[in-house]
């Protein structure tokens, strides 16, 4: 029988996936209500999430269970619980203020409909892949989210080599797909079972798939989460798509990735097996943390130096997930979330000053302190967040990533991963100095328009207030602690 | 009580911060700076009374941390003891300069939230929320520094470079913090230190070391001490120079509190105590080439903070609360004479000569007993002569500054009147930095017996005749001025002039009269003819200039090599070595598909790396 929370979970996605049909088949005859369309779809979405907090709190809930194919044993699962919820508001969250920002930064673009509607499509399919129960309808949302973010890049990314990028986006993302469904594959041929709890259930961890079995999953998600060296298809992808699909793609999708190991080699593997994983994950996290550093301090495109930004945030992520305590995977989940609200700022930003200077080579910016109403303040509430500044975001994450490290054998790597942060403040504070402080070289700047200002002044309000009331959010992701590791961890 | 004192010390600031900045271009601002300095001695005189308040058992936990715990502040008698002063030393200034400060609101809202997050580090029981008071501290003055150097591309960059140094020191105070939690898991300060000591060797050197880089670059030790550099070029404000000292202060004060844990390694204490001797005597010997004043403070406050690391190695922590103390009221007294009306080339002169010598008192007294512990700690000859060398060349540098050169080379008298009018002001400041450094070790320690060691008395006693005689030419030259007004002595005056004027050699009897009853081309020509007449006997004179110039030589090749290294320059470099660096990895994988060989190669050692280390630890499992 179904409860009331399930047609809560049915609607958080049927709001979006019907909102974008219905966009995408209206044309141009909704193309002053697009935009608005779009917003209360997500705005509504984002409200049932929020609703579901306290269904949550009261007690875990009973998955929804669809018959689907009943000759194959395919059921159509859909469930949310602690280790889901956070994803799933982060994502909520991002989609609104992507599509708030593009009220106004969509103004001049072609076929808005058919953008919104597809806009929907890959916020429904990051909420579905959150929110599925079942190997297929995982897969299944998984790959609508690359499908509609590829075809957002390739119809209204930015320049000639759109096409390319999204080739490149399409088929690196996809191969790391294919990995965990290959993955899944084995799972099902093992437990004979698609439904996550049932498979848990089935599941034998002694079984000599397993290492085989975590390793696909490891890469396959990894490859979401752009970690050097299957990193290459973000700066492209991120610099060339339009900036509320780069908002969504850096703060919500690489989440994805998160999620995905979280949920299946962390929630199926007890702590003795994944154990000899841990320290892979760190070595690549501090990798990544610091090649994505470097990266960011060698380029001169202010949207690609946010993009490779988001290399290094995502090492800090598996790195605390790599060190298997509960401050590690309490932090890397507070990052994931944290992430996503500094990443939007910042690319917002970044956004807003493309729009008032028509530049984005940081060699021809400069002197634009006071100049850009307050978008300077904005950007040095972000780039100091990413440094790790207290009364700041990030810096709560940040602080239970390293302290985690140093919980586990391996001291070295968390002295480099500290150490590896360095380069996270100089990268971000050569953005603002070069951007806001250096002698002026732009001559003309145009006004910033309401939606787009407005999107970064609410996300840098959260990124405060985030920073200084932690303790709702830390809440809110102790509870996933339990599900995790065979409920080991202390 | 004294929790309401505590609450009044950290939001007394804030509300000041928050005040001047709505208050911005309203009400008087004679009256508004008034205020704030009424406002802020007040705070410094109520931790003043604090000291001697019996301590509430329980600390004030102001904030909860839902990773950290509850973070709470305590009324410690020697945290409270600089605030106090660093409280007093602010109002002092404010009040004193209301006339000629020329800050901005949001600079004064800066300078007052500093005072808070410094005021928060110093009370701080807790490492998270003393390490969120020293961010907070740092990333003012990062902001400060993008403000003042706005349109300045070069100064940008390097600004940066500065707060990066900051971090450095940050990230060893973290891995510091973190290797303490493992041990105690608390980041409860005294608890935290206590457990540190049951470490095992190798993380409790790596402790040890994250705390002594965060010492390093807070204190502003060569040459980790960018940040200070670029800040000494800021223009002088009121904030800036607060910045430049808080960020010191508290750098000396986590010295205090965990030199036990130094104490705790012997070996390393050792090491730190040769580095801290090290750079002493680096930073000494480059210091001579710096000729601006704002150089010559930041070569002696890295100087007097390699000390205050070493008193640390060798385990006389008790002397690195006085020793700060001292520094800071020295500071204090040194700025407020910067604003004195004394003439322009001679306040220049005696300011920096002053803190030479000033500080020189200081090093003497602190940097003999680490001498000693050295030499007596490592049987190694190179090791003593090396320091020895350096006490030498500390030595020769204070005769440099006197501007005895000057005198000998005869450069006309103004810099001779300068010297000596200097002479007495150095004279007055080098023994009121002794007495202030008295002072402050009865104050803190109650310790009525100054000097332990004979040494000491000794050096200190020639030393301090050195300066008295220059003292003494001061008061002499004074004296001969007040006298020249006497009739019958000018005339006399006029006679020994000519008497003197006819022994001179031919080339100096062209000097009018009206320059020789000025008495200080005639002191010169008297030294002169006093080193003539030495020379014609010895050929020691003969040979000094020689000594110099080849001192002075090696101290040039010192400079090009080591210093311009360390430069900001070097470092803007390096940096932009590794951007370039980064650039050619970025063109490894540039275009569309291309999957560069690099990353397969990257990823396979690192592969084998790692399944090498396993196979290596299984083998080690096996026996």
């Amino acid at each position: 029988m179904m409860e009331t929370y399930h047609w809560t979970i049915i609607a958080i996605l049927g709001v979006k996936l019907v909102s974008a049909v219905l966009l995408m088949a209206a044309g141009k005859t909704w193309i002053r209500a697009a935009k608005w369309v779009a917003l209360g779809a997500s705005l509504t979405s984002m409200g049932l999430t929020i609703s579901m907090l306290p269904v949550l709190s009261n007690g875990l809930l009973r998955p929804l269970e669809i018959e689907y194919l009943p000759l194959l044993g395919i059921r159509l699962g859909l469930n949310l619980d602690w280790i889901s919820f956070p994803f799933l508001l982060t994502e909520e969250f991002v989609t609104f203020f992507a599509i708030f920002y593009g009220l106004d930064y969509l103004k001049e673009k072609p076929n808005q409909p058919l953008f919104y509607g597809l806009l929907l499509l890959f916020a429904a399919g990051m909420s579905g892949t959150t929110l599925a129960n079942d190997i297929f309808l995982f897969y299944l949302f998984w790959e609508l989210m690359l499908i509609a973010s590829a075809l957002l890049i390739l119809n209204w990314g930015d320049g000639k080599q759109r096409v390319g990028v999204t080739l490149k986006y399409f088929i690196i993302t996809h191969l790391g797909s294919l990995l965990v469904l290959v993955g899944f594959v084995i799972l099902y041929s093992h437990t004979g079972m698609d439904y996550f709890s049932a498979m848990q259930a089935a599941f034998d961890a002694s079984h000599t798939f397993v290492p085989l079995v975590s390793i696909l999953f490891l890469i396959g998600f990894c490859v979401k989460m752009a970690i050097v060296p299957v990193h290459i298809w973000l700066p492209d992808a991120h610099s060339v798509a339009p900036m509320p699909v780069t908002i969504m793609l850096a703060a919500a999708m690489l989440s994805m990735g998160t999620y995905g190991i979280l949920r299946f080699p962390l929630s199926f593997i007890s702590m003795e097996q994944f154990s000899h994983y841990g320290v892979y994950l760190m070595v690549f996290g501090v990798l990544s943390e610091i090649y994505g550093a470097l990266m960011a301090l060698a380029e001169k495109d202010i949207k690609r130096i946010i993009a490779y930004s988001s290399v290094s945030q995502m090492g800090y992520i598996l790195f605390g997930l790599g060190t298997l305590t509960s401050a590690g995977l309490m932090g890397a989940t507070l990052h994931v979330i944290y992430h996503a609200i500094v990443k939007a700022l910042l690319f917002c930003c970044v956004g807003n000053i493309i729009a008032a200077t028509g530049k984005r080579q940081i060699d021809e910016l400069g002197g634009l302190w006071g100049k850009l109403g307050g978008q300077g303040i904005l950007v040095m509430i972000g780039v100091l967040s990413f440094a790790g500044l207290p009364a700041l975001a990030v810096f709560n994450s940040e602080w239970l990533i390293f302290s985690s490290g140093f919980q586990t054998p391996y001291t070295g790597l968390a002295v480099l991963e500290i150490l590896g942060s360095i380069l996270t403040a100089g990268y971000g504070l050569r953005f603002l100095g070069l951007i806001f402080f250096n002698p002026g070289k732009v001559t003309e700047i145009k006004p910033i328009p309401f939606s787009m200002r407005m999107a970064s002044f609410g996300l840098a309000a959260l990124t405060v207030i985030a920073g200084l009331f932690p303790r709702p959010i830390f809440n809110v992701i102790a509870n996933e602690i339990p599900l995790l590791l065979g409920g080991m961890l202390k | 009580m004294v929790n309401l004192v505590l609450l009044w010390l950290l939001i007394s600031p804030l509300a000041l911060a928050g005040g001047w900045l709505v208050l911005a271009g309203r009400g008087l601002q004679r009256i508004k700076y008034l205020g704030a300095a009424l406002l802020v001695g007040l705070s410094g005189l109520l931790a003043l009374l604090v000291v001697h308040l019996p301590q509430p058992p329980e600390p004030l936990c102001l904030f909860t941390h839902p990773s950290a715990g509850e973070m709470c502040v305590r009324a410690d008698a020697s945290s409270l003891k600089l605030i106090a002063l660093l409280n007093l030393m602010m109002a002092i200034l404010i009040g004193s300069r209301m006339h000629t400060l020329a800050i901005t609101p949001v600079q004064a809202s800066f300078l007052f939230a500093s005072l808070s997050a410094g005021n928060l580090a110093l009370l701080s029981e807790h490492f998270l929320l003393r390490y969120i008071a020293l961010e907070l501290a740092a990333i003012w003055f990062l902001i400060e520094l993008f403000l003042a150097f706005k349109g300045e591309e070069s100064q940008i960059r390097q600004s940066i470079s500065a707060f990066i140094n900051l971090r450095v020191g940050d990230a060893g105070l973290l891995i510091a913090i973190f290797l303490m939690l493992s041990a105690s898991g608390s980041f409860i300060i005294m608890r935290s230190l206590e457990s540190a000591l049951g470490l095992r060797a190798d993380h409790l050197a790596i402790t040890i070391l994250g705390l002594v880089l965060a010492v390093w670059v807070k204190l502003g030790i060569w040459p980790l001490n960018w940040w200070a550099r670029i800040g000494g070029h800021l223009h002088a404000t009121l904030f800036t120079w607060f910045c430049r000292l808080l960020i010191p202060v508290l750098g000396g004060y986590l010295l205090y509190r965990s030199a036990v844990l130094i104490a705790a390694a012997p070996d390393l204490a050792n090491l730190i105590a040769i580095l801290a001797c090290l750079s002493a005597l680096l930073s000494t010997l480059i210091r001579i080439f710096h000729s601006a004043y704002r150089d010559t403070i930041l070569a002696n406050q890295s100087f007097a903070s390699c000390l205050l690391l070493g008193l640390a190695a060798v385990g006389k922590s008790d002397q690195i609360l006085p020793a700060l103390i001292s520094f800071l009221a020295a500071r204090l007294l040194i700025d407020m004479l910067r604003h004195t009306e004394v003439e322009f080339n001679a306040q220049q002169k005696s300011i920096r000569t002053m803190w030479l010598l000033g500080a020189r008192m200081l090093e003497l007294i602190l940097f003999i007993p680490l001498i000693f512990h050295i030499a007596s700690g490592f049987n190694q000859g190179v090791w003593i002569w090396l320091l020895w060398m350096g006490l030498g060349v500390q030595m020769l540098l204070n005769a440099g500054k006197l501007d005895i050169f000057f005198m000998t080379k005869g450069k006309g008298k103004q810099p001779i009147k300068a010297v000596l009018q200097t002479s007495g002001m150095i004279s007055l400041a080098a023994l009121s930095s002794l007495t202030l450094h008295h002072l402050s070790r009865i104050w803190t320690d109650q310790d009525h017996s100054l000097w332990p060691m004979n040494i000491f008395n000794q050096s200190l006693q020639a030393y301090g005749m050195v300066l008295l005689s220059f003292f003494f030419a001061g008061i002499l030259l004074w004296l001969v001025k007040y006298l020249q007004k006497s009739p019958a002595l000018k005339a006399l005056l006029h006679q020994a002039a000519e008497t003197i004027e006819k022994m001179l050699p031919k080339h100096m009897q062209a000097v009018s009269r009206q320059d020789v009853l000025d008495q200080t081309p005639l002191l010169v020509r008297v030294y002169r003819k006093g080193i003539q007449f030495l020379g014609e006997r010895e050929d020691i004179f003969d040979q000094y200039p020689r000594l110099i110039r080849m001192f002075s030589k090696m101290t040039r090749f010192l400079y090009e090599r080591v210093e311009q290294f360390t430069s900001v320059d070097i470092w803007r470099k390096l940096q932009e070595s590794v951007i370039h660096l980064a650039r050619r990895l970025q063109e490894m994988h540039t275009g569309k598909l291309r999957l560069n060989l690099i990353w397969v190669v990257v990823v396979l050692v690192i592969l084998v790396v790692l399944y090498l280390s396993g196979r290596l630890d299984v083998i080690n499992a096996h026996g």
